[in-house]
């Protein structure tokens, strides 16, 4: 490769991508035995339930509100919706739980556990501004009580819950794109860092870890 | 879902001091909860503890 090619953004770019997370690291084969419990699974049911919420959500969109309060696949696809919503909260805080009593910020993966957290956080106001936006009257009676909700702590200025394009926007491009691009950082970080190890094996390591050390010293 | 509940009126409430719960929003927390410990005791399929070694 020429100095020139050396120097250029994508070749230290694609250097750097590929030293991060080298491709057996980004699709690895096997997982470690200890991944082989139903609480790791929850992650995996969280990302399969978001990708059944984008899914629905874009033909919900492209439909509109006429079509699905009114036709029979309208409301089949809006039900699709809400209940793959419910299961990604359901599933995710099983998630945060299982990670929580893991204390999976163990390792250098502090950052895995804040982007899994955060996305949670950005998760609540793409849900609410969704039901805000079904253009029914549960919308509008949670439409009036969270704007009183949101007038009381000063922010109503920012996000006015009576506006219908307001929230509708905020439903369906900037907080789905959030959330979407904060669980693409997480699975990366996992898939960089490797999934957290049980507390007993962390303490066999560590041991492990510090007797090489103490070799090398001597 | 409407077949097997009556939703023609408001959920219960589970009043406890200034907690004030619907009876849906309780039945779905007991869920959570008896489906995170099942995560964590019930056994994997095909796979066998072997003194928690790796």
């Amino acid at each position: 490769m020429s100095a020139s090619a050396e120097r250029s953004w994508t070749v230290r770019l694609r250097k750097r991508a590929v030293a991060a997370l080298p491709p057996e690291k980004l699709l690895p084969d096997g997982q470690p035995t200890y991944v082989a419990s139903w609480i790791y699974v929850f992650g995996v049911l969280s990302l399969v339930s978001l990708a059944l919420i984008i899914g629905t959500g874009t033909i919900l969109s492209l439909k509109g509100p006429s079509w699905w309060h009114v036709s029979s696949i309208g409301h089949f696809f809006n039900s699709m919706h809400l209940w793959s919503v419910e299961l990604f909260f359901f599933f995710m805080v099983i998630h945060l739980w299982g990670k929580y009593w893991m204390a999976a910020w163990r390792g250098g993966r502090s950052r895995v556990w804040m982007t899994g957290a955060v996305t949670f956080l950005v998760a609540v106001p793409c849900a609410l501004t969704g039901y805000v936006s079904q253009q029914n009257f549960d919308a509008q009676w949670i439409s009036t009580q969270a704007k009183d909700a949101f007038n009381s702590v000063g922010i109503g200025s920012f996000f006015n819950l009576m506006n219908f394009g307001q929230m509708y926007s905020y439903h369906i491009l900037l907080l789905p794109l959030a959330v979407v691009g904060l669980v693409v950082a997480h699975v990366l970080l996992v898939r960089k860092h490797g999934v957290v190890p049980p507390f007993e094996l962390q303490d066999k390591l560590n041991g492990v870890r510090r007797g090489s050390e103490t070799e090398a010293s001597s | 879902m409407g077949a097997i509940f009556d939703l023609n009126h408001h959920a219960g409430f589970i009043h406890w001091h200034f907690i004030q719960l619907s009876v849906p929003n309780v039945v779905v927390f007991i869920v959570m909860l008896v489906v995170f410990a099942a995560a964590i005791l019930a056994p994997f399929p095909g796979h066998r503890r072997t003194g928690g070694t790796p």
